[in-house]
């Protein structure tokens, strides 16, 4: 079976005054995969999701999407074109209800954001697709619940929910599991699994959490001072001497 | 319940504005009709400021915009049936221009913004004095017919213009209503809240903003186009950046956090007003007869209007930002409760 690509990166590169946040960063994903980005603080994450996302405009390089170039396309059109995120600081609609967050990006998803005269409250095949998702995720007993009186594991799911609303193909979540309980992280991985079963979606996913990576990702990023140390299937990482010194070192495997 | 008791009071409370002129003296009339208009100014300035999340300074430009534009084509002898929604257009337009920058910055800057071109505004319609009358303005604007061939509707007469702001309020508001309540309206809430999340579920945020700029600089140029001949006047005033404060002020009052807010915020604000204006001498005698006061200050009868406003602002800015309309919500579910405790 020859996968499909989904997302091709080329020699992306950012500079940030004085210092070089990705540099020189390639890899692909193949449509369907679950793959991790580890690496120390700082190592550029964060700042790889924002460029493949449009948030911020790469020194040089580019991303392709499904052979399309999105590279410099703006951010909503990026989501648009199939690509959807969250953020390493989870980031929802706090004074909404948790079924006012989704819905908002099942209108943009649908195109009705400039439907200025029907009821949302009485649009039943919306507010049925929103608890779908409600579902989905496992959060429909909150839907009526202002999003900033939850939990912040709570929130995270509620943001998951958002990004799923919006249909993409391709997810890149910033470290779903941080500030999370044990208890709560299993059942974030859970849920990843279960979601990327259950929607063929690909994920990209950052983490801190060594047990998460192993447990989610078939394949490995590793990242370091903006370069790519090292990537392939998590197994081979799991045993690549290089990378066990330069960040595995203290894990037990 | 909760909704046939809405039902039942909108349309009682709907009966009584229709009622009003036959109850009341032109002079209440007068005032009735400047609470439909400012509360509908009001109104479009919170579709911005409640629901999106921006602090407009500068709504007075696209009222006075309506004004201006309605003024000029009614002393032209314009019909006033088309006059008036010239004088919308020109504000949507007006709008939609100034709106087009004014979106590109955020918060402070984006209120700064609307300030400034708010500014320029106002010195437009001050200075041009061929078609604005300058200083003076556009005066003796008194249509005395709607204007539509072959039939006669009479809008002078403090009754007959109520009336037609009347209906034009409910239309408008009614507009609104549905536009806050639309998926469109959705998204601003959403925006209002978190607009840097809002781009990254798909939404084009600048677009969103312009749009809502747009149809708020629409809705207060209507008002302003219906306020025109209701003052007999397009003055410069009406563009100040003070009058831009007006809808600011009635609708932190009244509570930017709910639909009617604004409107309990004009209703208010306009009545204490009035009620101030018309006693404050009274207030001035009692206190010149305390020996200790010293006369000279109570012979002036300063207006103490502005004063008791900030002593009014103070207290829900400070404590109780949802307004008055807050304390209303708060005691129509403390007697909701106690009915629900009541059929137990
Ligand atoms: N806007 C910015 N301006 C200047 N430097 C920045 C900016 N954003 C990130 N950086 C720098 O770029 C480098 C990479 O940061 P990034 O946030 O991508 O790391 P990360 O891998 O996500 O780290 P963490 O695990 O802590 O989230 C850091 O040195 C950071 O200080
Ligand atoms: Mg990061």
């Amino acid at each position: 079976m020859a996968a499909e690509i989904i997302l091709q990166v080329t020699n992306l590169v950012k500079d940030f005054s004085g210092i070089r946040a990705v540099n020189n960063v390639s890899f692909t994903l193949s449509t369907g995969t679950i793959t991790a980005v580890i690496g120390p603080n700082g190592a550029g994450k964060t700042t790889l999701y924002q460029l493949i996302s449009g948030q911020i405009l790469p020194t040089s390089g580019s991303v392709k999407l499904k052979g399309k170039e999105i590279t410099g396309l703006a951010p909503h059109k990026i989501v648009k074109a199939g690509i959807g995120r969250s953020f390493q600081i989870t980031s929802v609609f706090p004074g909404l209800t948790a079924r006012q967050n989704v819905r908002a990006a099942l209108i943009s998803r649908i195109g009705a954001q400039f439907d200025w005269w029907h009821c949302v409250e009485s649009d039943r095949p919306l507010n049925i697709a929103v608890d779908k998702i409600l579902a989905l995720v496992g959060i429909q007993h909150l839907a009526s619940t202002a999003v900033q009186i939850l939990s912040h594991g709570d929130r995270a799911l509620v943001e998951i929910a958002i990004v799923l609303a919006c249909k993409p193909r391709l997810i890149l979540l910033d470290e779903p599991t941080a500030g999370m309980s044990r208890e709560e992280t299993g059942n974030m991985v859970q849920l990843i699994r279960h979601l990327q079963q259950k929607t063929g979606c690909t994920f990209l996913i950052t983490e801190h959490d060594m047990e998460v990576v192993f447990n989610l990702a078939e394949n490995i990023i590793v990242m370091c001072q903006g370069k790519i140390l090292a990537m392939g299937r998590s197994d081979e990482i799991r045993t690549n001497p290089d990378v066990r010194h330069a960040y595995l070192g203290t894990i037990s495997t | 319940m909760r909704n046939r008791i809405e039902s039942i009071a909108s349309i009682i409370g709907l009966a009584i504005l229709f009622l009003l002129p036959l109850l009341f003296s032109p002079f209440n009339l007068v005032l009735l009709t400047e609470i439909l208009l400012m509360g509908l100014f009001a109104l479009s300035f919170n579709l911005l400021f409640g629901y999106t999340g921006l602090l407009s300074f500068g709504h007075a430009a696209y009222f006075a915009t309506g004004a201006y534009v309605c003024a000029y084509l009614i002393k032209i002898s314009i019909p006033f049936i088309l006059a008036v929604p010239a004088g919308v257009i020109g504000a949507l337009v007006v709008a939609a221009v100034l709106g087009y920058f004014s979106v590109r910055l955020d918060e402070i800057y984006f209120a700064m913004l609307t300030l400034a071109f708010g500014m320029m505004v106002f010195t437009i319609v001050f200075q041009w004095r061929e078609v604005t009358g300058g200083s003076d303005g556009i005066t003796a604007v008194s249509p005395t017919d709607l204007g539509i061939p072959g039939l006669v509707v009479k809008i002078d007469g403090f009754a007959n213009y109520y009336y037609l702001c009347l209906v034009v309020f409910l239309v408008a508001a009614y507009c609104l209503w549905r536009i806050v309540r639309s998926p469109f309206g959705e998204l601003l809430q959403a925006s209002r809240e978190n607009a840097d999340r809002l781009i990254f579920i798909g939404i084009d945020l600048r677009r969103l903003r312009w749009t809502a700029f747009t149809i708020a600089g629409l809705f207060a140029g209507l008002a302003g186009a219906l306020w025109a001949p209701f003052q007999r006047v397009a003055n410069p005033e009406m563009a100040h950046w003070t009058f831009s404060a007006v809808p600011v002020l009635m609708t932190i009052l009244g509570g930017a956090r709910s639909f009617a807010g604004p409107l309990i915020g004009a209703t208010v604000f306009l009545l204490l007003e009035h009620v101030i204006q018309s006693n404050q001498r009274y207030f001035w005698q009692w206190l010149a007869s305390w020996p200790i006061f010293p006369p000279s200050l109570a012979e002036r009868q300063l207006d103490l209007w502005n004063f008791f406003l900030g002593l009014l602002l103070i207290p829900l800015i400070i404590g109780f930002r949802g307004g008055l309309i807050a304390y209303i919500d708060k005691t129509i579910a403390m007697f909701n409760k106690q009915l629900k405790e009541r059929g137990k």
